[in-house]
């Protein structure tokens, strides 16, 4: 009972296709349909099987005993699966090539790039926003996830049911098995390889085929890799496309769509809170270096440890939290960050980042919130909110020190306790995630050695700020100094 | 002293005459004899025997051959034409009671390499059932008969087909006017309707009919409907060839509209002097025909026999070599032995075409009219089809699944699959055409079903047939099948399923589906014997003796196999 039948399972899924072919005239001189018939139609054909998904793919023809059919499909390997899709979409994807064990299914909606990935009990969609939405047949509210990598078993939100941030799209895209407990027993065990190759999948068949959604590491044929200009909105393929959230749905944390998107869509809030953490991360890293926060501007290029690798959860939680974990002279932090806002002279209002799209707005006023867990909140709340950011700094600097993790786990695990002591939703915007997936992969490309990566932090000690900013920060880290 | 001498000397000369005497008379005898002799035998050797036009002595040109009648079994060795029997309506009421073929016989290979099966075939009247079954698989085809072209679709409401499923439904055409579910004047409108259409339609570049055509327009389109061509197949022409040679034999007024269909065609690419068959397709870099071998052991000797029934000669498509074996719950299931790595075509068990050859052909040669349905002269073919039986039987004893195996569509992608016995190395093995292996696409196909419960007098086959004479709609016709994992039923309806149902059950009204040719010389035969076409062509001459395809046996499974 537990596995059910894609083609079965998906019927609400199919229908609207069935019924929207009601419009067009039935190709038999009668008016009824028999199921199954009106399944097929060319116009279904939304893939050129020819374009490869995949370095090594390769488009191949098949001759058929029915009278109807796809007269090619492409097949490919590609992050340790196999994969085979029809021009209608139909695609699966498994470890092995027979395409018969661990399979991941994928179906379209006739006649649109709208399409579900299924394994199992496991449901995958993309939202109208582009983002990744998960459904588990049979799951109930009381059962428990976790993620077992084969050595160790994560515990993890139970928001599965529903749209994924970037974090835990991050987390599943990373293999292992899918743990499902009831009543502490196991329910359900989902093997989790493909599901990045299957999320590739759908965002770029949502991208008609266009490489630019595809995640940086992908291995992209040569001759077709996306250049520059496909990271920019205004040289995509078609106005739909730019508009689109198909696009902002390639919002995954390490394509170039990504930063691109970080690039354009930057509100005031975000820029404050971006250049709050920002400032943190400097001064965090100043502290690793011993270099004094005076000097940031000047020295934080060259203090960047050089073994530092970008989107290494290891080495970022490394720097995240190893100087939390040491016993800095915080009062020197809060003198230095005084004279540093002092210097700067900068007042409210100042924020010169462009505004361009809600989704900017919506993302940056929460996202930074939940990826710090603190204070992007009404001044009325800030000594509540610099109490609860305390506290989370000190589950933070817990969770890297002591308990090992790297620096992005411990912060999900932060957002998770703070949506369970607040009985609320984590993520109360849809948009929230990508926020955060954002900051975190500035954090992570900032930290690199490359000079083009430490420039934007040097501007930002460069550039006019907000007189809030510091105001937050220095409040903040007064009141960790109370504290301790 | 000297007359002593001369005594002695004459005495001498008088017995050396005497001597020369008698061998000059003997000398003299020996001659007259030897003379005699010779006489006598230069005299036989000097009778001439007349050759009569057109007989056995008669080495006929190229452009008198038609003239010869085929030569089938009934004729050389001088045994009665088998009956072809009558319509259900018109059978007595014990037109059962004293039929030759339900006796039992003792299973096993005959002298002449025919095969009597273990089994017995299911006769009788159609039940209430069955009758009704039958009525809503013909509705079918009077819902998807498209009234522009004649052509029934293949799948449903859309527009298509191929000569495969334009076949079945011809057998179910035959099958509806036989149980007397159509009569003549609707039987007649719609083959000569076919006919036509198929006559007028647009060939793969001048050769044979494209692998599908739209219903609606004749036109010949690609796998997505389109216009365009795709190539030939010759698995479909041969199954199409049975069918016609079906028609024209029990309905012998259609021989030349028939004839004059399968005269307009090229058979130069499709079958070579070897035997074996070509299909064709379009190679889409350069635009040229591919002609490939095509069909893999079970398919491939149906439609050789197809060819055969109109004089071609495919010697090397209908033997069973290559093949392997496969044990399967301790049956020896035969395979094609052909490398799919090397040949890039999969050699797929099912049951339906050991089915069409029982059904529609009774497991025989081409050239036999004569024998009884109880003996297969194409004795390997009824062998291999127990086997096949056989181990769907054993499937379901022990594991409990209900196993009816073969190829049918399914709603939505992937549209198709071959729900096989055996492929790939892999028993039971469920793929795609392009190789997916969908375990849950697996299911008691309604057709083989209905098919194993006609040829198969078994307790298995009465469960297969309580799971299947009730499925369908009495709107579109009988569903594709049973889904074995549970999912229920296979929601789609076709050409090819409703038309092997129908012959199914004629199959168990009539026996073997086809007839002995009544007729005298054809058409077929005759035409362009003043042309050059028939060599430009490869038309073939009327079959005698020697052009039989050979009748063989293969080692016979005595003990189960673990």
């Amino acid at each position: 009972m537990k596995k059910l039948l894609l083609t079965t399972a998906l019927a609400a899924f199919v229908a609207p296709s069935a019924h929207a072919q009601t419009a067009t005239p039935p190709p038999a001189a009668t008016d009824t349909r028999p199921a199954g018939a009106e399944a097929f139609t060319p116009e279904n054909a939304i893939l050129n099987t020819a374009i490869p998904f995949a370095v090594g793919a390769r488009e191949a023809q098949q001759t058929l005993r029915s009278a109807f059919g796809w007269p090619t499909f492409q097949e490919g390997l590609v992050q340790g699966v196999y994969f085979r899709f029809d021009p209608d979409g139909y695609a699966r994807f498994s470890p092995s090539p027979r395409l018969d064990t661990d399979v991941f299914e994928v179906i379209c909606r006739a006649r649109t790039y709208t399409c579900m990935a299924r394994k199992g009990p496991m449901g995958l969609v993309l939202t109208s926003d582009g983002r990744v939405q998960m459904q588990i047949d049979q799951a109930q509210a009381t059962d428990t996830f976790a993620l077992n990598d084969g050595f160790s078993e994560l515990q993890i939100p139970p928001r599965l049911n529903g749209i994924l941030d970037p974090q835990m799209e991050i987390l599943l895209s990373g293999g292992g098995t899918l743990v499902i407990r009831r009543n502490g027993e196991v329910f359900e065990e989902l093997s989790l390889q493909g599901f990045s190759a299957v999320l590739a999948y759908l965002r770029w068949v949502a991208a008609r085929q266009d490489y630019s959604v595809l995640p940086r590491d992908w291995p992209v044929p040569n001759g077709t890799a996306p250049s520059v200009s496909t990271t920019n909105p205004g040289t995509w393929p078609n106005a739909t496309l730019r508009s689109a959230p198909v696009l902002q749905g390639s919002f995954t944390p390490g394509s170039e769509a990504a930063a691109a998107a970080t690039v354009t869509t930057d509100t005031p809030e975000m820029a404050a809170l971006r250049s709050e953490v920002s400032l943190l991360r400097d001064l965090l890293l100043a502290q690793t270096g011993g270099t004094p926060p005076a000097a940031l501007p000047a020295t934080i290029p060259v203090t960047i440890s050089p073994a530092i690798t970008p989107m290494s959860p290891s080495q970022n939680g490394a720097v995240i939290g190893d100087p939390l974990g040491q016993t800095a002279p915080m009062g020197t932090i809060a003198t230095q960050l005084d004279a540093l806002r002092q210097d700067m002279g900068l007042s409210d209002g100042q924020t010169t980042v462009p505004h361009t799209t809600s989704f900017g707005t919506h993302a940056a006023s929460h996202g930074t919130q939940d990826a710090l867990g603190m204070a992007a909140k009404p001044r009325e709340a800030d000594t509540a909110a610099m109490d609860d950011g305390t506290a989370e700094l000190r589950h933070l600097r817990y969770l890297t020190s002591e308990m090992g993790l790297d620096g992005k786990t411990a912060l999900l695990i932060l957002q998770m306790s703070m949506a369970s002591a607040s009985g609320e939703p984590l993520v109360p915007s849809s948009l929230q995630p990508s926020a955060s997936a954002t900051i975190l992969q500035e954090l992570a490309e900032a930290m690199a050695p490359s000079g083009a990566a430490a420039e934007p932090v040097q501007e930002l000690f460069t550039a006019a700020r907000a007189e809030d900013e510091y105001d937050l920060l220095g409040t903040y880290f007064r009141s960790v100094l109370e504290r301790n | 002293m000297a007359s002593d001498t001369d005594t002695k000397r004459a005495s001498f000369r008088v017995a050396f005459g005497l001597l020369a005497g008698a061998a000059i008379a003997i000398a003299g005898a020996a001659w007259a004899i030897g003379s005699a002799a010779r006489d006598v035998f230069l005299a036989q050797e000097e009778e001439i025997i007349p050759v009569i036009a057109g007989s056995d002595l008669d080495r006929l040109p190229a452009i008198m051959r038609g003239n010869r009648l085929a030569e089938t079994t009934s004729m050389v060795r001088g045994l009665p034409q088998r009956a072809a029997p009558p319509r259900m309506c018109e059978m007595p009421d014990d037109y059962f009671d004293e039929l030759e073929e339900l006796q039992p016989r003792e299973p096993g290979y005959t002298k002449r390499n025919e095969y009597v099966r273990r089994y017995q075939p299911r006769r009788g009247f159609l039940n209430e059932r069955e009758l009704r079954a039958a009525k809503v698989a013909w509705h079918y085809f009077e819902k998807f008969t498209m009234e522009e072209t004649g052509l029934a679709n293949s799948v449903g409401n859309y527009p298509s087909t191929t000569l495969w499923d334009t076949a079945s439904y011809m057998a179910a055409t035959v099958a509806a006017y036989e149980l007397c579910i159509i009569e003549k004047p609707e039987f007649d409108g719609r083959m000569t309707r076919l006919l036509t259409t198929i006559k007028g339609l647009d060939l793969f570049r001048k050769e044979l009919p494209n692998k599908v055509y739209h219903t609606k327009t004749g036109e010949k389109v690609d796998y997505t409907n389109k216009p365009g061509e795709i190539g030939f197949s010759a698995l479909d022409i041969g199954r199409f060839l049975v069918w016609m040679r079906i028609i024209k034999n029990r309905y012998s007024y259609l021989g030349n509209t028939i004839d004059s269909v399968l005269l307009k065609w090229d058979y130069t690419n499709v079958i070579d002097s070897e035997g074996v068959m070509f299909g064709a397709y379009v190679d889409t870099e350069t635009n040229e025909t591919v002609y490939a071998q095509e069909g893999r052991l079970g398919y491939e000797e149906y439609a050789a026999k197809g060819f055969a029934l109109w004089g071609f000669r495919p010697i090397l498509a209908h033997r069973a070599e290559p093949f392997l074996t496969a044990s399967i719950f301790g049956v020896q299931i035969p395979y094609d032995g052909r490398d799919p790595r090397i040949f890039h075509s999969q050699n797929y068990v099912v049951t339906e075409s050991y089915l069409q050859d029982g059904l529609e052909l009774g497991f025989d040669m081409p050239h036999d009219d004569s024998s009884p349905d109880w003996l297969h002269s194409d004795g390997w073919r009824a062998e291999f089809a127990d086997r096949i039986y056989q181990v769907q039987e054993n499937r379901w004893r022990r594991t409990g699944f209900m196993t009816a195996r073969s190829e049918h569509n399914v709603k939505g992608p992937p549209y198709f699959t071959y729900d096989t016995i055996f492929s790939d190395g892999y028993p039971w093995n469920t793929v795609t055409p392009r190789g997916d292996y969908v375990p849950d696409h697996a299911a008691v196909a309604s057709k083989a079903a209905l098919g194993l419960w006609a040829l198969w007098d078994t307790e298995y086959t009465d469960v297969l047939y309580e799971a299947i004479i009730e499925l369908y709609d009495p709107e579109n016709g009988m569903y594709e099948g049973l889904y074995e994992r549970g999912q229920g039923r296979v929601e789609i309806y076709t050409a090819n399923n409703n038309g092997i149902i129908l012959t199914s059950l004629l199959h168990k009204v009539q026996g073997k589906i086809l007839t002995p040719y009544t007729g005298a010389t054809e058409v077929w035969f005759t035409a362009f014997r003043d042309q050059d076409a028939r060599v430009r062509r490869n038309l073939p001459d009327p079959p005698t003796e020697r052009d039989w395809l050979p009748a063989l046996r293969h080692s016979v499974q005595t003990e189960a196999d673990y």
